[in-house]
């Protein structure tokens, strides 16, 4: 395949940055996206050239690593897939492909198409967890879940923490990241001890970090590569707004 | 730990808290609304609105439409509050924007909130004017000192009737209620989910009613300037 790529370039956080265009001649459709991107910077590398800086891991579509808007969709544009489990039979001979980073304020970008998500890290740490004593491992069936409960935690759990939901969504909110994140936890007994602190407080570092709030796009459910859906954002508001409104505050004198 | 002193209205979910408990009103306010202009299609048009309109003054020996005003004021301001502070937020959250971007799920309603709420703020400000205050009516002023209506100082259907015979002002209300409709739709979805009411087993439902309410309550209000204008009103 012969494609021509224009690819954000961008030396650091402070550089305006703009786009750089680089034709490739001899893409192999069974090649993966960011194998596509590797064979740019072999080339980069023997021209002596910065290759083209990019987040990724696992490359099996797990990990959350990989992300970037490919032709004005977050991590390309096949659903449910990240960048990574992208390939390049997806596109055509002789396609023009526009690569930019995540845009966000939250998220800056620290090279070229890898940005700063550290802002999500600190979500997690607002209230991510479950506390629990030290001591000998628990009983592993000691508490009783029933199945159906499980499979919905499991659906929010599923979320890896890319940041296309932000990507995605016009206002560049995190909402869909933090409503997964706090309803995974919300919905096992394990997570009712902290739960209206938890909910309380990650909304609180969400918005601390500069991320727009929810209008009900849907950008987000539909740029997911694990399909976390809207509704978590609706639970998250009804435990968000009880804290809010009628829960007792536990932690704070207030 | 980061957050415990903020309160409702600081939060991006407490302002659109606010905006769904606001819109609720509105909305309810729409259909009242609607229900009392549609009476300009009764047997006896001047003689059904100006009785309605008589009647608005005169309930609870004229209080009730100063407290319903107090209410629809104080819903209209929290309502553009709302929409001003998390539109600002929202600008700010994205500084370097997309040169490539595709919508998957947005709507045409959905992304055009803020210029619908601009449009129909700019309308609402006109509407006041023209029929409350009575600025621009074509005919001038129509003043009515009739016993049988004690309250009102204006004939209310001339007023109409002879507003909605000039193409311009039937114009202005129409496309008004086209922004209206779009905002609607969106926001009688949304307002829901931002309270909190999302499931799969109405969400279908949810959509559709909403598509319904949208398109009920702006064909129903174009109705009363179209029916003027060509002549349906008897």
């Amino acid at each position: 395949m012969k494609i021509t790529l224009h690819v954000w370039r961008q030396k650091s956080a402070k550089d305006r940055g703009d786009f750089e265009t680089h034709r490739l001649d001899d893409v192999s459709a069974d090649s993966s996206f960011l194998e596509m991107l590797d064979q740019l910077n072999d080339g980069l590398v023997e021209q002596g050239r910065e290759p083209v800086a990019f987040d990724h891991d696992c490359r099996e579509g797990i990990c959350g690593a990989c992300g970037m808007v490919i032709n004005g969709y977050a991590h390309g544009p096949r659903a449910l897939t990240t960048a990574c489990q992208l390939h390049m039979r997806e596109f055509g001979d002789g396609d023009e492909i526009w690569i930019e980073p995540w845009r966000a304020k939250a998220f800056p970008v620290i090279k070229d198409l890898a940005v700063d998500r550290s802002a999500f890290d600190r979500i997690i740490g607002a209230g991510g967890y479950v506390s629990v004593n030290t001591g000998s491992a628990p009983d592993a069936n000691e508490i009783a879940i029933p199945k159906k409960i499980a499979d919905q935690a499991m659906d929010a759990a599923t979320c890896i923490g890319c940041g296309a939901c932000v990507a995605a969504c016009p206002n560049a909110s995190a909402m869909l990241f933090t409503s997964a994140k706090v309803s995974h936890l919300g919905m096992l007994p394990q997570g009712q001890v902290e739960r209206f602190d938890r909910v309380r407080n990650m909304v609180a570092q969400h918005d601390a970090e500069g991320f727009g709030g929810c209008t009900n796009h849907g950008e987000c459910e539909a740029a997911c590569p694990k399909g976390i859906s809207l509704e978590w954002i609706a639970r998250m508001n009804r435990d968000f707004l009880k804290a809010m409104v009628a829960e007792r505050d536990t932690v704070s004198a207030r | 730990m980061a957050g415990q002193a903020l309160s409702l209205p600081q939060t991006t979910i407490g302002k659109k808290a606010i905006m769904a408990a606001s819109s609720i009103i509105l909305m309810g306010f729409l259909v009242g609304h609607l229900g009392g202009n549609l009476l300009i299609f009764a047997d006896n048009p001047e003689q059904a609105v100006n009785a309605y309109s008589n009647w608005l003054r005169e309930f609870g020996h004229g209080s009730v439409i100063w407290i319903v005003r107090a209410v629809l004021i104080a819903a209209v301001l929290g309502h553009i509050w709302g929409a001003m502070t998390i539109t600002a937020r929202n600008k700010a959250a994205r500084p370097v924007g997309y040169r490539r971007k595709q919508s998957l799920r947005s709507t045409l309603a959905s992304r055009t909130m803020v210029y619908g709420g601009m449009a129909i703020t700019a309308y609402i400000i006109y509407h006041l004017a023209h029929l409350t205050f009575h600025a621009g009516i074509p005919g001038g002023f129509n003043p009515l000192d009739d016993p049988a209506y004690p309250h009102l100082t204006t004939n209310v259907y001339l007023n109409l009737v002879e507003s909605f015979q000039n193409p311009g002002i039937v114009g202005i209300y129409v496309l008004a209620q086209v922004f209206l409709g779009l905002h609607l739709y969106h926001g009688a979805w949304s307002f829901l989910q931002t309270l909190g009411a999302s499931h799969p087993r109405y969400n279908e439902t949810r959509k559709l009613a909403a598509a319904a309410f949208a398109g009920l309550i702006s064909v129903g209000f174009i109705l009363i300037p179209l029916g003027v204008q060509f002549g349906l009103v008897k």
